[in-house]
């Protein structure tokens, strides 16, 4: 009866032993025709190479820096096929979460400016480039932000390196051809506006009313080859100020006085499509009032007069149309206690209202610096109320990568830990010693009765 | 008028410029007819009487037009060439008019001289240039005087001006046509004119407050 049961057990540990065996076979890639690969950054690509031509199991990958999207985008597909992709960085210490945004400034043309930001952790060193140069080489704040204004760069590539880390971005720089429009009476106010915005980089068209229609008597005489100046408004107009205003000649119009009523329901369709307009004091009229971010109010008398040592005081000592902000508009400027400078929205463009009065006096009048001051001043009101052109996509070959980590994080799933390498259950190493196991006690039971 | 450091005037203001040499206060009529030209043809609003300034003077700043002319040698302090280097450098325009219509003579041999000095080469202005189309058309160039077809001065017609030019932008205008004499009579008597010889003074002012 013993020896029965003996037997018995021994068959079992037997089969059991066999079928350890059989799972074993079964959950072995290699016999399976799949295998195991793993690199490290000099052997990603081989490894890539290898894994599209060879079904692959698995792809550990040790790395001291995340994938670049091409890479990332292939062992994604890798992924999607079946691979189980594993990643981690070799020492995450090199490698901080970063971001890095690079966009043009609004601004005339012919002066292209670009903001680049970049976000990483609290004091890394971080360089910025474009495609020909170090752009800026700069430690990051205690925030972790690294802001940087200058021209624009070249082609519109920027790169950011904080050490292992790289992350590349584009800034549209493809000019704005549109032209900023500025309507006014003939005038030192209008001459001197189209004069600063025009060395700024605008591209400006003008038209200037110099004498409306009737306003003048006629001269008394026979005809002459010269005809008197009556029956008819008379303009200065640059070529291109004549034509209808909307968003594809124009970004921005600049009405500095009532001449632009005549204009101003075509002006404030313009605005409501995407437009910008910017109004001088003398411009806030009955026919704007819909759309102007505020309305003028009392009248403070300018004080300018002799040279002044510092720019930006000689536009506080102009003559000032105090404004009365509207609702929903906000102030930009503030001299004293008063508003000098307001903006608003009117549907899909921007209104910047202006008080100062006869601001060319600045230019004149205050120190060496006052031409730069009056012409940024004047470049940067026109830049807040400018229609923003759609930008243009990057190059087809530029290899854009804003966000590295995270995206490798999205594509990929989380990096593994250091030692999250080994799965949590050794199935192969459990069922080989099962097996072995069962095989040698059975094994042994039958060599201990005397049986083959 | 004397310029005033209170006044700040709204309307456009004809300066005349008061140098140290010479005889800047030669055609003592042209400012008070070219405002009654400007007032008579436009609707830009305009102060009745001119100013006197120094081009010495920083004063000079207060007004982006000034007008210059004068018989005899012209030699420049270097206050007035340190004022006018600013003034042109900010974008006012001066207007001088040899009162001799003498290329030959002291005035355009000195001015002339003085006025490169600060403001570089001057060059002989396109006729068509925006000054002879807007507000009115002179399509031949600058219009001529009485004194050049009469064979005053030098016996030639000058048929262009002269000018230092920022892109199309006049920093100078400089003239040999001598509209000191042309333009030098009360603005009443222009009845008397079958033509309003002063239109072409329209076209320089406007020149001046819109480019």
């Amino acid at each position: 009866m013993r020896s029965l049961v003996r037997r018995r057990i021994e068959l079992v540990a037997r089969v059991g032993g066999l079928l350890a065996l059989g799972a074993l076979v079964f959950i072995t890639p290699a016999w399976r025709g799949r295998v195991t690969r793993s690199a490290d950054d000099a052997g990603l690509a081989p490894a890539l190479i290898a894994a599209s031509r060879q079904p692959t199991e698995q792809l550990q990958l040790n790395l001291a820096a995340p994938p670049d999207p091409v890479q990332r985008s292939w062992l994604a597909a890798l992924r999607g096929a079946g691979t189980r992709v594993t990643w981690r960085i070799a020492d995450a210490t090199l490698v901080p979460p970063t971001a890095l945004i690079a966009e043009r400034l609004p601004g005339p043309p012919a002066a292209s400016r670009a903001l680049i930001q970049v976000i990483t952790t609290p004091g890394a060193k971080v360089v910025i480039a474009d495609d020909y140069a170090t752009l800026d080489s700069t430690v990051a704040s205690a925030t972790g932000v690294v802001t940087w204004v200058g021209p624009a760069p070249a082609a519109g590539s920027v790169t950011m390196r904080t050490a292992n880390s790289r992350a590349a971005a584009y800034a549209d720089t493809v000019p704005d051809s549109r032209a900023i429009l500025v309507l006014a009476r003939a005038g030192w106010e209008g001459k001197f506006v189209v004069a600063a915005l025009e060395e700024s980089g605008w591209l400006v068209e003008s038209e200037f009313l110099v004498a409306p229609a009737g306003s003048t008597p006629p001269l008394q005489g026979p005809p002459t080859a010269s005809p008197p100046l009556t029956g008819r408004s008379v303009f200065v107009r640059t070529r291109g100020a004549g034509v209808p205003i909307d968003t594809s000649r124009f970004s921005a119009v600049v009405a500095l006085d009532a001449t632009s009523a005549r204009r101003s329901a075509s002006i404030i369709a313009f605005v409501r499509s995407g437009g910008g307009l910017v109004l001088g004091p003398d411009a806030m009229i009955p026919a704007f009032r819909s759309i102007a971010p505020a309305v003028p109010a009392t009248r403070r008398p300018a004080a300018i007069g002799d040279p002044d040592p510092h720019p930006d005081s000689a536009r506080s000592r102009l003559s000032l149309r105090t404004l009365r902000v509207s609702q929903g508009a906000v102030p930009l400027e503030v001299a004293g206690t008063s508003v000098a400078v307001a903006a608003g929205r009117e549907q899909l463009g921007r209104v910047v209202a202006a008080g100062y009065e006869e601001s060319w006096r600045w230019r004149l009048l205050g120190s060496d610096e006052s031409a730069s001051g009056h012409r940024e001043w004047w470049s940067s009101l026109v830049a807040a109320a400018a229609a923003r052109r759609p930008a243009q996509p990057p190059r087809p070959n530029l290899v854009y990568d804003p966000l590295p980590f995270a995206a490798a994080i999205q594509a990929l799933g989380p990096p593994s830990a250091p030692a999250g390498d080994a799965p949590l259950i050794p199935w192969r190493h459990i069922l080989f010693l099962t097996a072995m196991l069962l095989l040698l006690a059975e094994w042994t039971s039958r060599r201990m009765r005397g049986a083959r | 008028m004397i310029a005033s450091r209170e006044a700040l005037p709204a309307e456009f203001v004809f300066a005349t410029a008061q140098y140290e040499s010479g005889d800047w206060d030669s055609a003592p009529l042209v400012p008070a007819n070219i405002i009654d030209t400007i007032a008579r043809y436009t609707s830009i609003p305009v102060a009745p009487t001119g100013v006197i300034v120094s081009l010495g003077s920083a004063d000079a700043l207060r007004y982006p037009f000034l007008f210059m002319t004068g018989h005899l040698p012209v030699r420049l302090t270097g206050a007035e060439r340190e004022v006018l280097t600013r003034f042109l450098g900010r974008g006012g325009m001066l207007f001088v008019d040899d009162h001799n219509h003498d290329i030959d003579g002291m005035f355009h041999r000195t001015a002339t001289e003085e006025l490169e000095r600060v403001a570089g080469k001057l060059t002989r202005l396109s006729t068509r240039h925006s000054l002879y189309t807007t507000p009115f058309p002179w399509p031949d160039g600058p219009p001529n005087t009485s004194h050049e077809l009469n064979g005053w001065g030098d016996n030639l017609i000058h048929p262009y001006l002269m000018a230092s030019l920022d892109g199309d932008r006049i920093r100078i205008l400089y003239s040999n046509k001598d509209y000191s004499s042309e333009w030098n009579f009360h603005p009443d008597n222009k009845r008397f004119y079958s033509v309003d010889n002063t239109r072409f003074a329209v076209n320089i002012i406007v020149h001046a407050l819109t480019r």
